[in-house]
């Protein structure tokens, strides 16, 4: 069981994702852009992933999980997973420094494949 | 070059040919304009102001008098050699070209008018060239013409790539919803089977939708969209299209209307591709309009054409960018997604029917509009803006 926030701009998307993921037990947040993740983020408890649209209007992706990182200061490290439909995920996950990252239109079991890796490196930060 | 160092230039160059070049420099330029605009093999060029049309070509006549100019004893191959940016004319007017909406067959065509401009004016003049004269004359030609087709292949390298990409990118967000509900079937974690349909079926249609086009933007690419048409009223088309966007935009708060007039409309053209081409501009309205806003399609059937309207209470376009919005993958905001290719589709097909597109009213609230003649007539090859400068890179 996880505290996950979910930040995307496509509302059909979040929800059904929202409600696979709290019924495999995690407690989950969502917000629809990056400015809005920014907001609940503040909001306790802070989630143990969180999982990333990349392109989303008033704050991206990538810009949000900048924001992360000035505020973190190193901290509360966060693991980020990004979800995109671009070609170029892989660079982009590669430039934002997380291994975690998923296409969207992959099947559900992949997405969770990937969650359970960024949740395990939360849970055993040393073993990083 | 100044006219005095051309001239000087010209005067220390053995042969005639710089000497030709430079005092009937006009001469040719207008000689080689009208063979370009007679030239049924060069349409494109119609459409050209003269500095447009000449663009660099004064230039090749400069490189062509550079080389030209050399010591008796140099060959002149070599000095072509230590030419610095050679092929910088070449790749400059591919683009000019290019962003002109020009075939690579017109482009080549234009240079090999000009090869031909000068060789009959050398004719008149009793200018025989010399062995190395013709050679350098032609290798510059041809070195051209080898550049152009290089940029303008690599560039449309480049645009069917990021179409590619695009596509994906866009395709795949409604594909992830589908993916996902049908996850939440196979473990049991749907409660509410009537809205789960309802999502997807509207993600189903917004891929079919996205397909459809792609599959148009490439016909229009092709220069091969085909109109078919038929006596409609279009008022149905205005209905239809207020009934296709309404449940999506309801979701979002905001209102859609259709104004139509009372009497019956008919117009003779395509009603698949009108549908297609309105559904793409309040599509786009819809995209930019707030939440709790309001987007309006009105029928005018008082003037000589008809003329559809789309008003929306979004924040507008910048006035600087009018006349941006309609070339392909053009965005406004660069992380909203979407092809950016319905406002570029919407007017191949308005073009096809001879009608007219345009932004009335940039805003806040924009209106955009696009006519209609009753009686069309479908240009038998409509086909695309060029694509935005960005694109270019």
């Amino acid at each position: 069981m996880a505290h996950l926030l979910l930040v995307d701009d496509d509302g059909d998307i979040v929800e059904a994702l929202a409600e696979l993921l709290r019924v495999e037990g995690h407690e989950v947040r969502t917000a629809c852009n990056g400015e809005q993740g920014l907001q609940a983020l503040h909001a306790a408890p802070l989630p143990d992933v969180v999982v990333l649209d990349v392109d989303m209007p008033v704050m991206s992706g990538p810009g949000m999980a900048h924001q992360m990182l000035l505020h973190d200061a190193g901290e509360e490290k966060i693991p980020v997973m990004l979800v995109s439909g671009r070609a170029d995920l892989p660079q982009i996950a590669a430039r934002m420094g997380t291994p975690y990252f998923v296409a969207k239109g992959s099947t559900f079991e992949k997405f969770l494949y990937m969650l359970d890796r960024a949740l395990r490196e939360r849970l055993a930060p040393s073993s990083a | 070059m100044g006219e005095q160092d051309r001239l000087s230039t010209a005067a220390q160059t053995p042969g005639r040919l710089a000497w030709l070049l430079v005092t009937m420099r006009d001469e040719l330029l207008h000689r080689w304009t009208t063979r370009v605009l007679d030239d049924p093999a060069v349409p494109d060029a119609n459409r050209l102001p003269r500095p447009a049309l000449e663009d660099h070509i004064p230039e090749l006549l400069e490189r062509l008098l550079k080389r030209l100019a050399r010591h008796p004893d140099e060959p002149w191959g070599e000095r072509v050699g230590r030419e610095v940016g050679g092929s910088g004319v070449g790749i400059a007017h591919a683009r000019q070209r290019i962003a002109l909406n020009y075939t690579l067959p017109e482009a080549l065509r234009e240079l090999s008018l000009f090869r031909v401009t000068v060789l009959s004016v050398c004719a008149e003049h009793d200018v025989t060239l010399s062995r190395d004269e013709a050679e350098l004359f032609h290798a510059t030609i041809d070195e051209m013409m080898t550049t152009s087709a290089s940029e303008l292949e690599r560039i449309s390298r480049r645009m069917y790539e990021q179409l590619m990409a695009v596509v994906a990118h866009d395709l795949r967000n409604p594909l992830n919803t589908i993916t996902f509900q049908a996850a939440r079937l196979k473990r049991g974690a749907l409660d509410e089977p009537e809205k789960a349909g309802e999502t997807l079926a509207r993600n189903a249609k917004l891929m079919e939708r996205l397909i459809g086009d792609l599959l148009t933007f490439s016909t229009l690419q092709a220069g091969h969209l085909a109109i078919e048409a038929a006596d409609v009223d279009v008022r149905e088309i205005a209905r239809h299209t207020c009934e296709q966007f309404r449940p999506i935009a309801e979701r979002r708060g905001i209102e859609v209307s259709a104004a139509v007039p009372e009497r019956e409309v008919r117009v003779r053209c395509d009603r698949d591709r009108i549908v297609q081409a309105l559904g793409n501009i309040v599509a786009n309205a819809v995209k930019f309009t707030p939440d709790g806003g309001r987007v309006g399609i009105e029928l005018d059937a008082d003037g000589s054409e008809c003329v559809f309207r789309v008003r929306d209470t979004g924040p507008g376009i910048p006035p600087e960018h009018i006349e941006d919005v309609f070339r392909p993958f053009w965005q406004a905001e660069p992380n909203k997604k979407g092809m950016g290719l319905g406002l570029a589709i919407a007017r191949g097909i308005v073009e096809a029917h001879g009608g007219e597109i345009g932004v009335e009213r940039a805003g806040p609230g924009a209106t955009f509009m696009f006519t209609i003649p009753y009686g069309a007539v479908p240009s038998p090859s409509a086909s695309l803006p060029p694509p935005a400068p960005s694109e270019h890179r």
